[in-house]
């Protein structure tokens, strides 16, 4: 049986009975109200996307930006003006710090990005053209020795604090070796994946053809002047500081030897004792490298090439290259006994064109074409 | 139960709970809206960093030309109809100018010469 | 005085019902909004990669000559441009086959001011071909073009700019 209790029906109030108290209703209102404010104020927190996934893409084109049309950036010099000293040619060459000591103390906080481009001196560079050195040069990037411990390269193109996986690769498209791959072995999975078409810029080659001159003496000189090399379009540039520049000597006479090199600007100095330094190599003997300033006679015949390190021609070793207009390298040959050779010598110019195409011939190779690919996950 | 739940008010109360309820859903909407907007991709194809590369490397590569206004007109024409962009090129003696603006970016580049 | 009868089941559903939603809610984290987008990704890469590609093309390999994407539009060499520009678009590390197609159409200004279009190159096999449901993505370069005598009488003889536009998709 239903309750004795008449229940009296109000059109406006209900019965009460049933209904909460005024005290919970209260409480829960101020409850919902603030766990509705703590809910938009915590934004993300009850979000069911896992964002991660969705980053993979745009992680990689970003690295992929960064590398294929950035050149980099480093801090080139520590300590205070005025004793602040270069530990790199200069900003965009973080490919070239110049010692292992300078490395292992300073790479970690001067270098801030590691970008591959050719360094943006000019407003018409074009981007997209790589720095081969930056490639495969001693601190390059795909240097095989692996310098750079896996860790380092997500502080330098990745930029994420997420602990992102990565595989980078350079695939040369004109026959020539393509790099080992960067980073992990891709896996089944999906990733995230961007490709870039880039283009190579190789180093520079003077080969000197015909050694004969008059009266000279077995001295040989090579001028790099600085004024005349900058005329040229940035993108076949040459860059004695951050590029390799390789002089082929083609001495036929037999029973030469190579008794000093220095290098004049104009005060002459013999060349360093550790690199980066001017080597003495031999195309037929591809084992061959000897450094030129030993003082001992080097032999040389018509396979003999000087290669000039990238980075040592550049301020640390020639304080004075600002105002300097030139550098030289001046080479006196002898016999073996000791004499000069008569007629052994000449002097000859680091330039684009072949001023006397007998004597000398410039080498500017094409620019070659390659696929940059970058995976993250 | 001696005695029958009273049921009267449980309609204000399911009631009050529904829009509670609702009040908490429109609460995750709101907190999800934040994430709503342009992707990565989108942003990527919206800017037009290959078009602009492509203006600056065809304005320095026919700077020399002796038809340099002709090329310009071309130039300005084909933005304007192709690319949806209105570009001015302009130099002075010693300073080259570049203005390029496709409606979402703008870009304006002064060279000293 | 309010009623206290069946306050106690009043408050016990609330509060059971506010338990079992949001726990399904953290749990499930199926109420939330569907952001639609991804599709946009393969076109942004599709798209980097055309323009990386013709930019390339248009960079001469050394100082002394016109770039390749000049040197086949200034001789109308079609084919040449086609297997170029697949070449580029196509190669990748792993050597996987990758099918792109492309329709390239040269537009110029006339000297009435108007802007006009002849076709230039495709990918070939054009006809039949076509469902209509591949992504597309159009990339541009301008080309500066000196030399006009190889090319069929829409350019006028002057040094003039125009613009080379690539539609591309995969197949």
């Amino acid at each position: 049986m239903i309750g004795n209790k008449p229940v009296q029906r109000n059109p406006v109030l209900s019965d009460e009975s049933g209904q909460l108290s005024l005290d919970f209703m209260v409480g829960l209102s101020i409850f919902m109200i603030a766990f509705i404010i703590a809910a938009t104020m915590t934004s993300g927190l009850l979000i069911g996307l896992e964002s991660r996934d969705i980053d993979y893409d745009a992680v990689a084109y970003r690295t992929g930006v960064i590398l294929a049309e950035d050149p980099g950036e480093i801090e080139e010099t520590v300590g205070v003006y005025p004793a602040y000293a270069y530990i790199a040619p200069d900003r965009y060459a973080w490919d070239l710090i110049y010692t292992i000591d300078y490395w292992n103390q300073f790479h970690d906080s001067n270098i801030f990005r590691m970008g591959l481009m050719m360094p943006r001196y000019y407003y018409d560079v074009p981007p997209r053209v790589l720095m081969f050195n930056k490639i495969w040069g001693k601190f390059g990037f795909f240097e095989p020795e692996n310098q750079y411990p896996l860790d380092y390269y997500k502080d330098k193109i990745i930029f994420s604090d997420y602990p992102y996986q990565f595989n980078i690769s350079l695939t040369m498209l004109d026959g020539s070796p393509s790099p080992q791959p960067v980073g992990s072995p891709i896996p089944d999975t999906s990733t995230g994946y961007i490709r870039r078409v880039v283009l190579v810029k190789n180093s520079t080659r003077l080969i000197i053809k015909n050694t004969s001159s008059e009266n000279a003496s077995g001295v040989l000189t090579v001028t790099y002047n600085y004024r005349n090399i900058s005329e040229g379009d940035p993108a076949y540039m040459i860059y004695p500081s951050l590029e390799t520049t390789i002089i082929a000597l083609n001495i036929s006479e037999p029973d030469i030897f190579l008794h000093s090199l220095q290098v004049c600007s104009p005060t002459c100095e013999d060349p360093e004792q550790v690199s980066p330094t001017i080597w003495l190599k031999n195309y037929a003997d591809p084992g061959y490298s000897e450094i030129t300033g030993l003082g001992v006679g080097l032999p040389v015949n018509n396979s003999t090439y000087l290669e000039v390190e990238p980075g040592y021609f550049s301020r640390r070793y020639f304080p004075n290259l600002g105002p300097v207009d030139q550098l030289t390298i001046r080479m006196q040959f002898l016999y073996s006994n000791g004499t000069p050779p008569q007629n052994l010598g000449g002097s000859h110019d680091y330039y684009y064109r072949d001023l006397l195409p007998n004597i000398a011939e410039f080498e500017n190779p094409p620019l070659a074409p390659a696929i940059l690919e970058v995976r993250v996950w | 139960m001696a005695r029958l739940m009273n049921e009267d008010g449980q309609w204000i109360i399911l009631m009050g709970f529904i829009i509670s309820i609702m009040i908490f859903f429109l609460a995750i909407i709101v907190n999800q809206s934040i994430l709503v907007g342009q992707t990565t991709a989108e942003s990527v194809l919206d800017f037009p960093k290959s078009d602009i590369q492509d203006l600056r490397s065809e304005v320095f590569e026919s700077a020399d030309s002796p038809e340099i206004s002709d090329i310009r007109e071309d130039i300005k024409a084909l933005s304007l109809s192709r690319k949806y962009a209105v570009v001015n090129i302009s130099n002075t003696t010693n300073s080259l100018t570049i203005d390029y603006n496709n409606g979402v970016t703008s870009y304006h580049e002064t060279i000293q010469l | 005085m309010v009623e206290n009868d069946a306050i106690l089941y009043t408050i016990e559903g609330i509060a059971a019902g506010i338990l079992v939603i949001t726990t399904a809610y953290l749990i499930i984290s199926t109420t939330t909004i569907y952001t639609p987008g991804d599709t946009h990704i393969s076109d942004m890469q599709m798209e980097q990669l055309g323009y990386d590609v013709l930019a390339v093309m248009d960079i001469p390999r050394t100082d002394v000559e016109n770039s390749p994407l000049e040197t086949y539009v200034q001789a109308d060499n079609t084919t040449g441009f086609r297997e170029d520009f697949l070449r580029l678009a196509t190669a990748n590390a792993q050597n996987w086959d990758e099918d792109i197609k492309f329709n390239a159409v040269i537009y110029y200004r006339k000297p009435d001011g108007t802007i006009d279009y002849y076709p230039f190159s495709d990918s070939g096999n054009m006809t039949g071909n076509l469902t209509g449901s591949e992504h597309l993505v159009k990339v541009t370069r301008r080309v500066f073009v000196t030399d006009t005598t190889n090319i069929s009488p829409p350019l006028q003889v002057r040094n003039q700019s125009v613009l080379l536009e690539v539609l591309m998709w995969r197949d």
